[in-house]
């Protein structure tokens, strides 16, 4: 397993696609937090607070498109060039070659978040007048989930990746899956975002034109709500959403809810990866 | 020319790939017809055939995106590319036969998409309220626009020899220029006033004077932004798929100078191209 995760970190670090993605992350972190840094320079008159906070969690809303594209093109390559036989031949079980990817895949994601946050921390510190919003440990604790939904990205790419031959269909597969579950996120929200009542003008009982309150009838309710509640909570994209738009701030037992689900993504999709890789014919 | 086309329509009967767009279409037709259905049924929302008849414009750039780098790609893979160049066909012909079948494949998804709507949705939620001259103008102009998106992912599958990136290219420019159109049109919507807020007192409701909103854009710096609203073939989609466009004519001839900037760049860069 040390000889399999050795390999992959020495193919990392000559591989121009993962140095392109780190200095990607890095200007991402740094343009974000200027938009801010302007924006308080832009609107001095106003004396508003900037926080880091508003740049710092962009990551999570990016880092499912990146891995989406990493994981396929650079792993993808073990299958067309035959690394992946080669590594069988000399004594390497199935199950160790999938897992050394996972750590890897997981690794780099990790490495991406940091850079991406070093690059946040480097430009905002010193230039943002509001510090961190959130208290510390729900700081923490929301930068602790999105490490974590990061690695679970990384865990479903790897299922895909592993078990398609064809690099170009893996890729395929993984980016058109994260933009439908981009569009099924959008979905989720807006439905759960429909106001319990609306507001227009009409007829009181006195025959006056007044603004009247009217049941929406697209409001969830019950079991219907509760289902949609926990896919906004399950979903990568829809916990990059509540990261993102730091809803998760003012609700901690949401935020370990989110984490336990993305550790169960990991968990299930290297299960299935693992059983579904076992048995794949390699040619 | 026309055994290139011969041979790529052959791969296409073949091709898995191509049937499963063709179905994928037809469902994705079903699917918006029934969901809007369903929208009548529990919600009592008016609905019409109109709003989702030209629905595939807003999809059809993400499917050729991936239909035409995984389809052709292979040629370089395979050394099809090579082979019909041994046996003396010219570049120009190769490319063009491609781009002609991309463009085909695109009609053929396009009206799988409209069969769903007319033998689903008819039933369903009715038939079109919109004008002939409006649906004709919808229909043409996003044909044209579906050629303009079959040129640009065309361009970079013939002159990328790797598949896999070309798919990524050309999936991420899609998704890209997406966001970009998005944006440009909440910019472009954004309303010329606001209004501060609404009071209420005694039970009579009172309006502040509205205030110009600084976010409005005005002059050039709007012509600027529709020009690219409606240059970017998803700024298109947006407004065909809605049946939103006041400028139909100007939607079509954008859409053909992108078409052709791209075949023509797309081709000149394959006549160079280092096959090996």
């Amino acid at each position: 397993m040390r000889n399999l995760l050795s390999a992959n970190f020495f193919r990392l670090r000559k591989s121009a696609l993962f140095w392109g993605v780190m200095v990607l992350m890095l200007l991402l972190g740094a343009g974000f937090t200027l938009q801010r840094v302007w924006e308080q320079v832009a609107y001095a008159e106003f004396g508003g607070l900037y926080y880091i906070d508003e740049a710092f969690f962009n990551y999570t809303m990016i880092i499912g498109i990146v891995m989406a594209v990493f994981i396929p093109l650079f792993f993808g390559t073990e299958h067309s060039d035959g690394t992946i036989r080669n590594k069988l031949t000399v004594g390497h079980s199935r199950v160790s070659v999938y897992l050394a990817h996972v750590l890897t895949a997981a690794t780099v994601a990790l490495l991406f978040c940091l850079t991406y946050i070093l690059a946040v921390l480097s430009v905002g510190v010193p230039l943002l007048n509001g510090g961190i919003e959130r208290p510390l440990p729900t700081f923490l604790l929301n930068l602790l989930g999105s490490l974590v939904l990061a690695a679970a990205y990384s865990a479903l790419f790897t299922l895909v990746t592993l078990n398609v031959r064809q690099k170009a269909i893996s890729a395929v597969a993984c980016i058109l899956g994260t933009l439908a579950i981009i569009f099924a996120s959008f979905y989720v929200r807006a439905r759960l975002s429909e106001p319990e009542t609306w507001f227009n003008y009409g007829t009181d009982e006195t025959g006056e034109v007044a603004m009247l309150e009217y049941p929406n009838d697209r409001y969830l309710r019950g079991t219907e709500r509760a289902v949609y509640e926990f896919i906004y909570d399950f979903l990568p994209m829809t916990q990059s959403m509540q990261y993102y738009s730091s809803y998760s701030k003012e609700h901690t037992p949401q935020t370990q809810r989110m984490i336990a689900y993305a550790a169960l993504i990991s968990t299930l999709s290297t299960g299935a990866g693992i059983a579904l890789f076992r048995r794949k014919d390699l040619k | 020319m026309t055994k290139l086309l011969s041979a790529n329509l052959l791969g296409l009967r073949k091709s898995h790939l191509f049937w499963g767009t063709v179905v994928l279409s037809f469902g994705f037709g079903a699917f918006m017809c029934v969901t809007r259905f369903l929208e009548h049924l529990n919600y009592s929302f008016e609905v019409s055939l109109s709003s989702v008849f030209f629905g595939y414009a807003m999809v059809v750039g993400v499917v050729m995106a991936a239909f035409i780098p995984l389809f052709f790609g292979t040629e370089y893979s395979d050394g099809a590319i090579r082979n019909k160049l041994t046996v003396g066909h010219s570049r120009i012909a190769v490319y063009f036969a491609n781009l002609i079948t991309s463009l085909g494949v695109a009609v053929v998804c396009f009206a799988a998409y409209l069969l769903a709507c007319i033998v689903v949705g008819v039933p369903l939620i009715g038939g079109l309220d919109l004008p002939a001259p409006l649906t004709a103008a919808a229909l043409l102009g996003s044909l044209l626009m579906t050629a303009a998106y079959c040129a640009i992912s065309t361009f970079i599958t013939m002159n990328c020899s790797k598949k896999a990136t070309s798919a990524v290219v050309c999936l991420l420019g899609v998704f890209l220029l997406l966001i970009a159109a998005i944006m440009t049109l909440s910019m472009l919507d954004a309303p010329e006033f606001i209004q501060g807020y609404v009071m209420s007192i005694d039970g009579q409701i009172v309006d502040t004077k509205p205030e110009p909103n600084p976010a409005y854009l005005t002059g050039m710096k709007r012509e600027v932004y529709q020009f690219f609203y409606d240059l970017m073939p998803t700024g298109q989609g947006i407004q065909y798929s809605n049946v939103n466009f006041t400028n139909p004519s100007r939607l079509m001839g954008l859409a053909a100078v992108i078409f052709a900037a791209f075949t023509g760049a797309g081709a000149a860069l394959f006549q160079r191209k280092d096959l090996k």
